[in-house]
């Protein structure tokens, strides 16, 4: 039972801010600060770029392989990788407030 | 419920890398004041409190991280000890080779994914536009006189222009030296290498870029007669320096030095003196041999003395003279006399003598001695005097 405590505890450590997006299709809210969400419902990929023009609260966008790290800062109008992203996979988005996003 | 936990720990450790976040610093790097770009240029971030040892670096601009003009970005998260909020974190720019670089700048960790460095300005290097280097006679130019046993004020002239106020300029320091056997990063020596470490930079010069450099070295009478190369180094306060050189000519000097007086002390009429030795230096800067004449009275009258007692009163020329290379000691009769020595003439007569110029800084080596005496005539008396005139002529080969 304790083992069982410990790797919840664990979880939640970890994932705190990480969102298994399959629960909001209809918005993914994202709190001020950092989350690590991983968007497993299908939509249109799209540029980082576009997401903060449309989400001006999205300060830092990261995605992170194995091999680099991709990452897009909201500031001097946008610098960084202009990457695309894509369904089913995890990023680092960090917001200045709480912001909902609708994609389809 | 075994299955629900599986999974859950197949999302921890597919998400566990970030638990480590990523945290931009970013900042905006200014060209630098001379119009040099900043874009290519590597600027280095590091934790001072975790040491520089641990560090990252981007390039700024387009070819870097943020893909953008004038612009760099690090994700601390990164560093080997990664980053947290409240952390005082300094980059600099590094010197690629090109002398560009910037003072050290502190950023504080804080919130919302990045934070913004104040901007940073790409430090100018000094540049000296002009190096002038001569001795007080600028007529003729590019030529330098030096003074028998003394020394000669040289001084190196630099302009320098420094964008970022001439106020930044640290220091300056001269090196001159022979250029054809020395160079500048040689030791100092007399003969061809000077060191000034603190060269005087007036400030009060031209515009608010430009200042004067003086670099004063006062060379010796025996520096070598050559080439030589007065090279100016002016640094910044960010330790950037730049250097640049001018040619000048050191001119031979001839100069011999002497003792004031020959003294035979007391001769007999019909007698060879003992042997006096006299003592000749060389304060010039290249090999000489002895141009020797002598006269009584008046130049070209024919004899060595004119005495003041006597039937005869003068001392043939004939009957002077010398040996500039082996001392011959004791007495000495009239045969051996014409044998050992060689007689002095009322006209100039130039002998071997192959005296090199001084090489040692801590004591004359160029000094040598000759060996004189004088044969007194049947009649003679009273005492006598004479002239010598020594003079000294470059010795070929030198």
């Amino acid at each position: 039972m304790n083992k069982y405590l410990l790797i919840l505890f664990l979880a939640i450590l970890c994932t705190s801010g990480i969102l298994l997006a399959e629960d909001f299709k209809e918005g993914i809210k994202l709190a001020e600060g950092k989350n690590v969400i991983n968007i497993n419902f299908g939509f249109n990929p799209f540029y980082v770029e576009d997401l903060v023009k449309i989400y001006p609260e999205i300060t830092t966008v990261t995605y992170n392989d194995s091999e680099k790290e991709l990452g897009y800062v909201n500031v001097f109008g946008g610098i960084g990788d202009n990457f695309m992203i894509y369904p089913n996979q995890t990023y680092e988005i960090t917001t200045r407030k709480e912001v909902t996003l609708n994609l389809k | 419920m075994k299955k629900i936990l599986t999974l859950n720990l197949l999302a921890i450790f597919l998400i566990m890398p970030w638990c480590s976040a990523a945290h931009y610093i970013v900042g905006f790097v200014e060209n630098a004041k001379d119009s040099a770009n900043a874009d290519g240029h590597s600027i280095l971030l590091w934790n001072p409190s975790a040491g520089i040892n641990d560090n990252l670096s981007d390039t700024i601009g387009p070819l870097g991280n943020s893909n953008t003009n004038n612009i760099y970005m690090i994700d601390c998260e990164l560093l080997n000890n990664g980053c947290s909020v409240g952390n005082i974190l300094t980059l600099k720019i590094l010197n690629n080779g090109d002398n560009y670089v910037s003072g050290e700048t502190n950023v504080s960790v804080a919130g919302y994914g990045y934070d913004i460095v104040n901007n940073i300005t790409l430090n100018s290097p000094p540049n000296i536009s002009s190096v002038e280097v001569d001795d007080d006679l600028t007529i003729p130019s590019n030529e330098i006189d030096l003074i028998p046993a003394d020394t000669k004020e040289v001084t190196c002239r630099a302009i320098v222009t420094e964008y970022d106020g001439k106020n930044t300029l640290a220091n300056a320091t001269g090196k001159f030296f022979d250029n054809s056997i020395s160079n500048y990063s040689a030791t100092d020596d007399n003969n061809m290498h000077y060191t000034n470490n603190s060269c005087y930079i007036n400030y009060s010069y031209g515009n608010i870029n430009e200042a004067e450099v003086l670099c004063k070295f006062y060379v010796w009478y025996y520096a070598n007669a050559q080439n030589w190369n007065c090279t100016v180094d002016v640094n910044d306060n960010l330790s950037i320096h730049s250097r640049k050189g001018d040619l000048t000519f050191i001119n031979p000097l001839l100069a011999l030095g002497l003792d004031s007086v020959i003294d035979f002390n007391i001769v007999s009429d019909r007698d060879v003196s003992n042997e006096s030795k006299f003592n000749v230096t060389n304060y010039g800067n290249v090999k000489i041999n002895l141009s020797l004449s002598g006269y009584g009275f008046k130049e070209n009258d024919g004899n060595a003395m004119n005495c003041s007692l006597g039937e005869i009163k003068n001392i043939s020329i004939s009957n002077e003279r010398f040996n500039l290379t082996k001392s011959n000691s004791g007495e000495m009769n009239l045969s051996e006399f014409g044998n050992k020595y060689v007689n002095l003439t009322s006209y100039p007569d130039v002998k071997k003598f192959n005296l090199d110029y001084r090489k040692n800084d801590l004591l004359n080596d160029a000094i040598n001695l000759t060996y004189w005496r004088i044969y007194v005539p049947r009649g003679v008396y009273g005492d006598c005097q004479g002239n010598i005139i020594f003079g000294a002529v470059q010795a070929p080969g030198d």
